[in-house]
């Protein structure tokens, strides 16, 4: 891995945020295994994205992240998240799925801003959190994580005329465009089609990128953060279940528990794929 | 304030004549108005969201549910035109079961105000609560009156006293309070209640006032399941009062296109269907 041509971040950085993303995925692996069925094919999907999200992108001052990410899907993968970041209990991760877990897909007010759970109301939601911070004249970014399949539900094509009514530019939008949805392919469901077309005629400001690559997503979230006047999409170019070869585009690892033939192919297949992957520096962490 | 192109249609427009900066109309759009306005409030506004009830807990009733209820924001919804009082409109935007759909939401408060000292009352007490709110308003001449913000607020308006308990909600008091004319012009007294928070029921509340009442009568502008009057029955069940119990209002999701009297008549809600219903029908 190389220094990012366009933005000053260190290759120590870009290094510690790629090992961060496989740490995840084991993590999840971990989960799927040990607790309950979770979300694997699209939390391996958008490990990088999330991780870049917030470990380089969202602004902390402490316990206090400063910018919003909201989405409806991706519960477990942000506790993951919340947790190796030291904003949940790591410990917590076990109780998934149990009477009394503190993970029960509601809203952890600074963490998590709405409940996880049906799809197609987090675009909506960030464009009236941004539109509160702009009448309040706070500042603040709002990040948007939808799954590709999501934009099946008419309420995101509701909310993105509202979002270019409104010149919200504190709004990013990000497509986890892996091509599945529960179902099968999203081009077998229901075509979605071109994405950044799509919103680019609603009035939108749109990227594309590859989604697995480190370096490109920094690259890509520095240039949506400059661009002003008209909101924004990033659509991220992934492959459901990520990782793991006989994850990969297969419908039945979208919410699945596994068994223990499973976990020990899938965990040595991560550890290999992680190192395989790494850029020379890589091990000392997000930065 | 936020609407779906209905600014004019709520009179939510002289609020955007006031106050353009903080008026926020959607489009017809629903499922965004409800889930925009949720996100207004992690700014720490406090939005109050206006439309007919139809549109504002039907259609979106999944980002009422999921959304404002689950995610507790402090969202106002306030409902215009609601139940029978959508005269002389189409079938389509006829709200009978906005009760019912807002049952069981855990942190919803639900308010049916009468007069306009009532509704004041009750705006103010949306406003101070900090948590979703629903108020079911109506298009018909709003009496003037105090009402229960003649003192502190009371979930329960009783107005005389008698052996029959009439018990209602919102624009029918009107009817309610005639029915009790009509009765005390030939020496008899009711008691009549109006109900102004619906939810969470007000049951220890609704119990003291049916204590020493030899009947009840519930007159709604509500379908059968989910509104006034199986909370009412639900109540007389679970507390064991053997009370001989009456409702009057619509069965089914049905209104002849006309005036507020030609509805009500074709539903038997008239004064005199009331009247009727009374003692058992006997």
């Amino acid at each position: 891995m190389t220094r990012s041509p366009q933005c000053d971040v260190s290759c120590a950085h870009l290094a510690g945020l790629h090992d961060t993303s496989w740490r995840l995925r084991r993590t999840i692996l971990d989960l799927a295994y040990s607790v309950d069925k979770v979300h694997l094919g699209s939390s391996f999907s958008s490990a990088e994205l999330m991780t870049v999200l917030y470990h380089h992108e969202i602004r902390r001052d402490g316990d206090q992240l400063l910018d919003y990410l909201v989405t409806s899907a991706r519960s477990v993968l942000t506790y993951a998240i919340l947790a190796d970041l030291g904003l949940l209990e790591a410990d917590a991760l076990t109780t998934l799925g149990q009477w009394g877990t503190p993970l029960d897909y509601e809203r952890v007010p600074g963490l998590v801003h709405m409940p996880f759970g049906p799809l197609g109301h987090s675009l909506s939601f960030a464009c009236g959190i941004a539109q509160g911070l702009r009448r309040r004249g706070r500042p603040g970014l709002v990040y948007c994580l939808l799954g590709d399949g999501e934009l099946d539900e008419g309420s995101i094509w509701e909310a993105a005329m509202t979002a270019s009514h409104r010149g919200l530019d504190n709004v990013i939008a990000v497509v986890d465009r892996n091509g599945f949805q529960l179902s099968g392919p999203t081009e077998d469901v229901k075509a979605l089609g071109q994405v950044e077309g799509k919103f680019a005629a609603f009035g939108w400001r749109c990227f594309s990128t590859d989604g697995h690559s480190v370096p490109a997503l920094v690259d890509a979230f520095g240039e949506l953060r400059r661009a002003t006047g008209r909101p924004k999409l990033l659509v991220a170019r992934t492959t459901k279940g990520f990782g793991v070869s006989f994850m990969e585009s297969q419908r039945s690892y979208h919410s699945t528990g596994i068994g223990e033939a499973e976990y020990r192919a899938a965990g040595a297949e991560l550890a290999r794929r992680a190192q395989a992957s790494a850029p020379a520096s890589s091990g000392d962490g997000p930065s | 304030m936020v609407t779906a192109d209905m600014g004019p249609a709520t009179r939510a427009s002289r609020f955007e004549d006031e106050f353009p900066d903080d008026f926020y109309d959607v489009g017809i759009a629903e499922q965004d108005m409800v889930c925009f306005a949720c996100g207004l409030t992690v700014a720490g506004l406090v939005p109050v969201v206006t439309t007919a009830s139809v549109l504002l807990v039907g259609r979106p009733w999944e980002q009422v549910r999921n959304m404002a209820d689950r995610g507790g924001y402090n969202v106002k919804l306030v409902a215009t035109g609601c139940g029978l009082t959508n005269t002389r409109h189409s079938l389509g935007l006829t709200a009978l079961e906005d009760l019912a759909l807002l049952s069981g939401l855990r942190n919803f408060e639900v308010y049916s105000p009468f007069s306009a000292g009532d509704i004041a009352a009750v705006l103010a007490r949306m406003l101070e609560r900090e948590g979703p709110t629903y108020v079911r308003l109506g298009k018909y001449d709003v009496p003037s009156g105090v009402g229960a913000s003649s003192g502190p607020f009371s979930p329960l308006l009783v107005e005389g006293d008698g052996r029959t308990a009439l018990v209602t909600t919102g624009f029918l008091m009107a009817q309610a309070r005639r029915v009790q004319q009509r009765l005390a012009a030939d020496g008899r007294g009711i008691k009549v209640v109006n109900v102004i928070r619906v939810l969470p029921f007000p049951r220890d509340e609704m119990l003291a006032v049916l204590a020493g009442v030899d009947e009840v009568v519930v007159l709604e502008d509500h379908l059968p399941i989910g509104g006034l009057a199986s909370h009412i029955a639900l109540l007389l069940a679970e507390a064991r009062l053997s009370l001989p119990f009456t409702r009057v209002g619509p069965e089914r999701l049905d209104r002849c296109v006309g005036g507020l009297e030609e509805n009500l008549a074709h539903h038997g809600m008239s004064e005199t269907d009331v009247l009727a219903r009374l003692d058992g029908g006997r």
